[in-house]
């Protein structure tokens, strides 16, 4: 039985008292979207910050990327490039579209472009995320229209991160200090800037002389307003009460009682976010069962995730075949499975010689639902596996993993939207700490993978790495993590599966 | 009186220097600081690119000294996050914390001392039950439940006052109102526990043979002698609201240093977690100091202790 949390009762509470507040739209008149999440956003510029909130979704309101990728086909279209070629293996060239101008009114040239990449690509600016740009060799004007990005060595998922992630600022953005100013805080997005309260607030409004043609199109609302409130129940209470317009990760037990009330719009829907069970084949103090291909079956075998899918982790996740995200590029099903069998696991582990005394160390993440975990533990007890279950903060959790100090560990990786097997598993099977399997055939594939551009061989490299973790099983891939977003039923927005929603597409309704 | 007040500085800059030790070492023990920084989307080479760029790599005690150094020159140092000075940080948010505390703390004084009087003054009747009972559900209430009860009845049924933010005063009503009731029932316990004990006194009847008014009796004579273990609590609740109000920060989404701290935590900014913990650890070093000498002024015995 599950406990029923303060947030569900104040859920069920606040819903069967819907008619005392009726869903207020004042902000549906004032063509303005308020919105709401648990990060709180110390920096508003999209390369010192580490919260999606911050580098997907405002940095895509004010900033653009050169190349759009639409978040329906997966194809990359036109932004502040019009047209992009692979000169060679190591140089992408672009050409810039013209008249596209700063909020500031400055045009949009090569100098721009230039500044932005040799910026973030040196690793004297730390910027948070160094593996979304140390690829980068460095970027050379050729015209005043003309880019040319230097790659250190072959990178294919390249313009994935150039169409995802690496926002075009303007010559002399941060300054001399690496620090973003204030009152200049310049993109060629759809919005412009109003203001930035550290660590609670950013306010964007329509950008007027946004360019044509853009695939992101002109702006539909006049404003945008991001609010940080860490806790989930006052972010439902906001909802509820006409404060906020927009919220998302919404917990599966509050957002059954949330969607029967009248005016919202409460919305499960599938991420590129895979959860995985990881299991270390490494050497341990007192010797690990793990290291015996036939206990990792017999683990992947006693586990019904179609039912942890249905009952627990709910509507819009489903059940993982092969160790990454359907679409992504490399991603192949046909791979080794491993359905829920307990019968089979209890032979293995036989013939393994185990005899129901094995006790594991099973480590998952404080931040995602323990009954994920829980359920997990509860099935391998029922085929004579014990665990020792700790839920660890990601720090934590990410250091128990690369000391060797877990048999198993319950972790998920979202890829950052990126649609290339690349961004999942080289992080995981590339002999670096994080690495349980250190497997050498299947890293030497990955990394021989990303060293050409050659589709083609790439795909057979990525299916002998992604066949080889299925068939030795280090990886029990489970199940892709929903996201719930809960909305005023007026507004009309749409979710992808990257986790990225598309606030420039969003509008009210007639 | 001076030698007394001096003394109990001096006890204080100890306390100070052993909490600085203590939140340094174990702020930088318990997780891997540089795997935090770098997030949950880190690879191991951004931890370990963040791991040298923060100098994590070099020995606790070291950077304890250097850290030291530079709080007693008034360098607080940089927020990791939000690469701003943490001294800049804490100050920003300093002032929703104290308008939160003073006014939850005025408000518990208000609401305890009256009620702990009358309850103290017919001990066993009807009203005095009715305080106990009040004390007992502000006692035995978590306060994020009350603080969630708050806000569905005020915010979303009522639609009176707001969920979150502290951006006007109406933003403080809840908070605070949940943040007094926690301090309320010990203060009007403590209150009502005086005056019944003060009340049976020898004074008391002297004052009362006298002729002397009844609610001068209570207030000149039998309230200053009653309130006196009142002021050491005081000082640990008022110390509780100014430090201790981060779930309630949390839940109401107030930039105050309570917010703060869950940030720091969460994120493992170290610099601002060591800096709010100082900080806090000031407040109560201060309260306790003012409390001390507030005793030491009403019952001059403490003073020849």
């Amino acid at each position: 039985m599950r406990f029923i949390t303060p947030a569900v009762a104040i859920a069920a509470t606040a819903a069967a008292f819907s008619f005392v507040a009726p869903f207020a739209s004042a902000q549906q008149a004032q063509n303005k979207l308020r919105w709401a999440s648990t990060p709180s956003i110390t920096a508003p510029d999209p390369y010192y910050n580490f919260h999606r909130e911050a580098m997907l979704l405002n940095g895509q309101l004010v900033w653009d990327t050169l190349i759009y990728r639409d978040g329906e086909t997966g194809e990359f279209l036109p932004l502040l490039a019009t047209e992009w070629e692979w000169v060679d293996d190591v140089t992408l060239e672009f050409r810039l579209r013209g008249g596209v101008q700063f909020h500031d009114g400055r045009t949009l040239s090569a100098a721009d472009v230039v500044y932005t990449y040799n910026y973030i690509s040196d690793p004297e600016n730390q910027i948070n995320v160094q593996s979304n740009v140390n690829w980068i060799e460095s970027a050379e004007a050729i015209d005043d229209m003309t880019v040319r990005l230097h790659l250190k060595a072959p990178f294919p998922p390249a313009l994935e991160y150039v169409a995802t992630l690496h926002a075009i600022l303007p010559e002399g953005f941060f300054g001399d200090n690496r620090a973003a100013d204030p009152d200049n805080l310049i993109g060629t997005g759809p919005y412009r800037f109003v203001e930035f309260v550290p660590g609670s607030s950013m306010r964007v409004t329509r950008f007027e002389n946004y360019f044509e043609g853009s695939p992101k199109g002109q702006p539909r609302l006049d404003e945008i307003e991001f609010r940080s409130i860490p806790d989930s129940s006052t972010q439902l209470a906001e909802l509820m009460s006409g404060g906020l317009d927009w919220i998302w990760y919404v917990p599966a037990d509050q957002a059954e009682p949330l969607a029967g009330r009248p005016g919202l719009s409460v919305k499960p829907a599938e991420t590129m976010r895979i959860t995985f069970l990881s299991m270390n084949t490494r050497d341990m103090d007192g010797g690990n069962p793990l290291q015996d291909k036939r206990v990792r079956q017999a683990i992947a075998h006693a586990i019904d995730r179609e039912t942890i899918v249905r009952q627990i982790v709910g509507a819009g996740s489903t059940v993982v075949e092969a160790p990454c995200f359907r679409t992504q590029f490399g991603c192949t099903a046909d791979v080794t499975q491993h359905p829920y069998d307990p019968d089979r696991a209890r032979e293995l582990l036989e013939e393994a010689g185990f005899d129901g005394s094995i006790t594991l160390e099973l480590v998952g993440n404080t931040s995602r639902d323990r009954a994920w975990i829980e359920s997990v533990a509860g099935y391998l007890s029922q085929v004579g596996i014990q665990t020792n279950v700790q839920l660890l903060q990601w720090a934590a959790l990410s250091e128990r993993v690369a000391g060797n100090g877990a048999h198993l560990a319950l972790a998920d990786w979202g890829s950052y939207g990126i649609n290339d097997v690349s961004a999942l598993l080289n992080n995981f099977f590339t002999l670096t700490s994080d690495d349980m399997a250190r497997d050498e055939t299947v890293s030497e594939a990955l990394l021989a993978a990303t060293r050409t551009v050659n589709q083609d061989e790439r795909l057979a490299y990525y299916d002998t790495a992604v066949g080889r973790i299925a068939e030795e099983v280090y990886w029990h891939p489970m199940w892709t993590n929903p996201v719930t977003y809960a909305h005023d039923s007026d507004l009309e927005f749409t979710a992808f599966p990257d986790e990225n929603p598309r606030f420039y597409l969003v509008q009210w309704g007639e | 009186m001076l030698a007394y007040v001096l003394k109990r500085l001096g006890v204080g800059a100890l306390v100070m220097l052993t909490i600085s030790a203590l939140v340094f070492t174990l702020t930088n023990v318990a997780a891997d600081p540089a795997r935090t920084i770098a997030g949950e989307g880190a690879t191991a080479a951004d931890v370990e690119a963040v791991r040298l760029s923060y100098g994590f790599d070099r020995p606790i005690p070291v950077r304890y000294v250097e850290w030291l150094g530079g709080i007693v020159q008034g360098d607080l140092g940089d927020s990791y996050r939000q690469r701003r000075p943490v001294s800049t940080v804490v100050a920003e948010r300093l002032p929703v914390t104290l308008t939160l505390g003073f006014l939850a703390f005025g408000l518990a004084l208000a609401t305890a001392i009256p009620l702990g009087i009358i309850a103290g003054l017919r001990p066993n009747s009807w009203i005095d039950r009715l305080a106990l009972l009040f004390a007992l559900v502000g006692q035995a209430m978590p306060t994020f439940w009350f603080a969630l009860l708050g806000i569905v009845v005020f915010s979303v049924m009522l639609g009176w006052l707001p969920a979150s933010g502290s951006s006007s005063m109406l933003h403080f009503v809840l908070p605070a109102v949940v943040l007094a009731y926690y301090a309320t029932p010990t203060l009007m316990r403590l209150t009502r526990a005086g005056i019944i004990e003060v009340m049976q006194s020898d004074y008391i009847r002297t004052a009362r043979a006298k002729g002397l008014s009844r609610s001068r009796v209570v207030l000149k004579h039998a309230l200053r002698n009653a309130i006196l273990p009142l002021v050491s609590v005081s000082a640990v609740q008022m110390g509780f609201m100014l430090g201790g109000s981060i779930v309630i920060e949390t839940i109401f989404a107030m930039r105050g240093v309570g917010y703060l701290a869950w940030e720091a935590i969460t994120y493992s900014d170290l610099p601002v977690v060591q800096a709010v913990v100082l900080v806090i650890a000031a407040i109560y070093v201060l309260l306790t100091l003012a409390a001390d000498i507030l005793n030491a002024w009403l019952d001059p015995r403490l003073r020849a202790r």
